[in-house]
């Protein structure tokens, strides 16, 4: 896809994958590409950035976990403000694409 | 080389106020995501390490640089905050030092006009020198020229320390000072003839011309001084002895002297005392008392009441007319 498109949306995808339990960057990588149908490819370049950025706006905490392979590992969880944050965005998205599928012409279903 | 000496390849020097772990949390970070990724990598069948690095780096990307824009995140605020903070001190220190440049030229100006005004200024006394004449007179302003008048001018130019200049007076009455320097100064006057000695002062100031200023001097009055003698039975064929003492202090007043004087007799018969009431061009007598009180009449003609009588001179006492 354009990444372009993808750009705008990062941090609503990172905050969805967070939200329901505890996890760390390649898993995030990874539950995005599932979830996706192997749409959306997050790059390292653009996921760790983020994934900073939103723990010093206080969105995400992180910890640091030893894993089994010997390596340490950094586990991020979403803040009360993150799931605010996380709600807000959802509801702009679906806006978005209400208007952008009415301006297309793509039938919407069950969308505010 | 591990993934962890590769990401580290992309910090910038460490900075002062840097969080110790900052850089290894971030290696450690991509560490473990690079490591995950080589093991998917192999479990999907990919078995040549050289291949499976190449696979992984193509799908992260370059490790140093993620590395280094997590780093760069990480530290922006702070970094920013050192540079507002020495943007601030450079322009604190240009300011003060354009500031001392200012005042360093100023303080130059300054000093090069107070030396040239200093340089200036022994010239411009010298142009200003007022020179002075005091011209005196006897017994008032519109009075006879005195000659004679030994005239102290003792002053001090301003910033200099005191002097005395001597002159006398000319047979016109001329004492002529100058050119002397600007000041504050002051005349003693010395006359021979009345023993006059008196001080004034006169302000010389340096935008002066040349000064005249007149003077009045005491008069030296020709008098005739009848004296009743004090002796009651005089008759004597030789001549007495009469001491007279005349002291007068001089006053100025309305253009004309007077002056009170003391007169002492002094006979055989004891020492008397009067005092004498003089202005110019009068008559000097003894008081009334002496008069009534001692019958006799000594006579001095022509006497200048003030030369002449010096103190304790003998006098050759005349044989005046008696009565009863």
């Amino acid at each position: 896809m354009d990444p372009k498109l993808l750009s705008g949306t990062v941090d609503m995808l990172v905050l969805q994958v967070v939200a329901p339990e505890a996890t760390y960057g390649y898993r995030i990588t990874q539950e995005v590409l599932k979830h996706s149908q192997g749409y959306f490819q997050l790059k390292e370049g653009s996921l760790y950035p983020a994934l900073h950025r939103l723990e010093r706006e206080s969105l995400l905490k992180s910890n640091w976990v030893n894993a089994d392979s010997g390596r340490r590992r950094k586990y991020y969880r979403i803040t009360a403000s993150g799931k605010k944050a996380l709600e807000k965005k959802r509801i702009e998205w679906q806006k978005f694409s209400v208007g952008v599928n009415g301006v297309l012409g793509v039938p919407t279903h069950g969308l505010v | 080389m591990g993934w962890s000496d590769e990401a580290e390849q992309g910090f910038p020097p460490q900075r002062h106020r840097e969080p110790a772990a900052l850089r290894q949390e971030i290696l450690d970070e991509l560490a473990d995501h690079l490591a995950l990724a080589a093991q998917r990598e192999s479990e999907s069948g990919v078995e040549d390490d050289r291949q499976i690095r190449a696979r992984v780096l193509k799908r992260f990307g370059n490790p140093a640089a993620i590395a280094r824009a997590l780093w760069w995140g990480a530290m922006k605020e702070t970094l920013m905050k050192d540079w507002i903070q020495i943007s601030i001190n450079a322009v604190i220190c240009v300011a003060l030092v354009g500031f001392m440049a200012l005042f360093y030229r100023q303080m130059q100006t300054t000093n090069t006009a107070l030396l040239n005004a200093l340089n200036e200024r022994p010239i411009a006394v010298e142009v200003t020198l007022p020179s002075v004449e005091f011209v005196f007179h006897r017994g008032s302003i519109e009075g006879p020229s005195a000659e004679g008048i030994e005239v102290n001018l003792i002053g001090k130019a301003f910033n200099e320390d005191t002097t005395t200049i001597k002159e006398k007076s000319d047979g016109r009455g001329r004492a002529r000072f100058g050119p002397i320097r600007a000041g504050q100064y002051m005349i003693r006057l010395s006359d021979i003839q009345t023993g006059l000695l008196s001080v004034k002062e006169v302000t010389l100031y340096s935008n002066d011309e040349f000064q005249t200023i007149h003077v009045a001097v005491p008069p030296t009055t020709q008098a005739v001084l009848d004296v009743k003698s004090p002796l009651a039975q005089y008759d004597a064929s030789e001549d007495v002895q009469l001491s007279m003492f005349m002291n007068p202090q001089w006053s100025y007043k309305d253009d004309s002297w007077y002056g009170i004087g003391r007169f002492v007799l002094v006979t055989s018969e004891g020492v008397f005392n009067t005092v004498l009431y003089l202005k110019r061009g009068d008559i000097i007598r003894p008081e009334e008392k002496l008069i009534q009180t001692y019958g006799n009449r000594l006579r001095f003609d022509n006497m200048n009441t003030h030369r002449p009588i010096k103190r304790n001179q003998i006098f050759p006492l005349r044989r005046g007319s008696r009565r009863r």
